[in-house]
């Protein structure tokens, strides 16, 4: 695959996955947004990255939808915080999801052959 | 350590979002700014590397422009579902949620304003029931229009519109050429004994042409004649509806009874009927029924009204 291509596919792949993670990582515990963006650089290992003017209109836009919902938090001797947490609807779109992710993508490991590689 | 504030101020400036959202957008991304900068700092990089690595979290600020004008007009967008500027009902729903979420967290406010609702219908019906019988209703009467009250002028006195003597009601009386016929009226109060506990009462002294000149008919019994208008007639009597039911508890057979008002003997000829009024429609402004306050030497006649219900008025 040409590079250019690639990149492509990687930009789309992560768009198409990033309201996923987001949700995923708020899901057990409230996070902040750099928390969000640090678990989601580490446990990729690296491979995916939102950086601020990425993450936040993200964390914005599920919120405005009713999915996450963030509060300002202060703990003693620390700054104040905006920690986001999922709502019922957005456990709700989270289960919806990540059925439609598995099956996506076990749909293309069936046609690409990588399940049985 | 940088201002980062300043830094994504800058990049927001040209959203023109409201003050105090701004001001959390700009907080929340300046701490994160300053967390990649730490962080750069901790992993051995130089201040300016730390720095430059800050800045690129800012990179593609166009994305980040764009989502947040979504959210700015989110914001102002109707938060119910299927709520769109033509949808009234939710509009108007979502209005009153607010409205009593609001009433809920403000009880002092709520109250202040309950009571001044209150008391504003209140005044206002009062208001209205009185400019409605006063001013709009027509008196019960016959020809009401044709009804006037005259006074007699005594404005040296202080008094423009004064009681006429009884000596000048009978001069105009026998002079007029004017009108129909004419009236007088005069208030009085009566000790009721002989029956039950005594009772103070509210009546009128009347001519006796009072009644046929308002065109009102007794509710059973007969008014009074001209006969008992002369002087050594004896005492007569008509009652008001709510007084005959009250005291006398609607008794059939009340006409041809004598009751004792302030120690004389009295004759009931007569019960008036339930909405018989006469004070009060007289009080209609610029009312118009001629009336005489003196005692009238030959006066004989009463009516006691008791008006509307059964407690004195």
């Amino acid at each position: 695959m040409p590079y250019k291509l690639s990149q492509m596919l990687d930009r789309e792949l992560k768009k198409g996955s990033a309201e996923l993670l987001i949700l995923s990582l708020v899901e057990d515990q409230p996070r902040h947004g750099y928390d969000i963006g640090n678990l989601i650089e580490q446990r990729s290992r690296g491979r995916l990255r939102f950086n601020v003017a990425s993450l936040y209109p993200l964390l914005y836009r599920l919120e405005r939808r009713g999915w996450i919902q963030g509060r300002w938090v202060e703990k003693a001797g620390q700054r104040r915080r905006r920690y986001y947490r999922l709502t019922a609807e957005g456990r709700k779109v989270l289960a919806a999801q990540r059925h439609s992710w598995q099956e996506f993508v076990e749909a293309i490991n069936r046609i690409t052959g990588i399940e049985h590689a | 350590m940088p201002d980062w504030k300043e830094e994504v101020r800058r990049r927001l400036s040209r959203l023109n979002l409201e003050p105090a959202h701004e001001a959390e957008i700009v907080e929340e991304l300046a701490q994160h700014l300053d967390d990649v900068y730490e962080r750069s700092l901790k992993a051995g990089a130089t201040e300016a590397e730390a720095k430059q690595a800050a800045i690129r979290e800012l990179a593609g600020t166009e994305l980040m422009q764009r989502e947040m004008r979504r959210s700015q007009k989110a914001a102002k967008e109707p938060l119910v579902a299927g709520g769109g500027r033509t949808n009234v009902l939710a509009d108007f729903l979502h209005d009153l949620r607010y409205a009593l979420r609001m009433q809920r967290k403000n009880p002092g406010f709520t109250i202040i304003a309950v009571v001044a609702l209150a008391l504003g219908i209140g005044a206002n019906t009062a208001i209205f029931s009185v400019v409605n019988t006063i001013l709009l209703q027509p008196l019960p009467y016959k020809d009401p229009e044709q009804l006037v009250m005259v006074w007699e002028e005594n404005a040296k006195q202080g008094y423009p519109t004064d009681t006429p003597t009884a000596a000048n009601y009978i001069d105009w009386r026998d002079q007029n050429q004017l009108f129909e016929g004419m009236a007088a009226i005069d208030v009085a109060s009566f000790n009721l004994t002989g029956s039950g506990e005594p009772e103070r009462l509210d009546g009128r002294r009347v001519s006796a042409t009072l009644f046929p000149l308002l065109g009102v008919d007794p509710q059973f019994g007969r008014v009074f004649t001209a006969a008992e208008d002369q002087p050594g007639a004896g005492h007569v009597v008509l009652l008001s509806y709510g007084l005959w039911q009250r005291r006398f508890g609607g008794d059939a057979g009340i006409v041809g009874k004598t009751l004792t008002l302030n120690g004389a003997s009295y004759t009931v000829v007569g019960v008036m009927p339930p909405r018989f009024q006469f004070r009060r429609q007289m009080m209609k402004f610029g009312s118009r029924l001629l009336l005489l306050k003196k005692r009238l030497p030959t006066a004989t006649a009463i009516i006691l009204q008791f008006w509307g219900d059964s407690s004195p008025a």
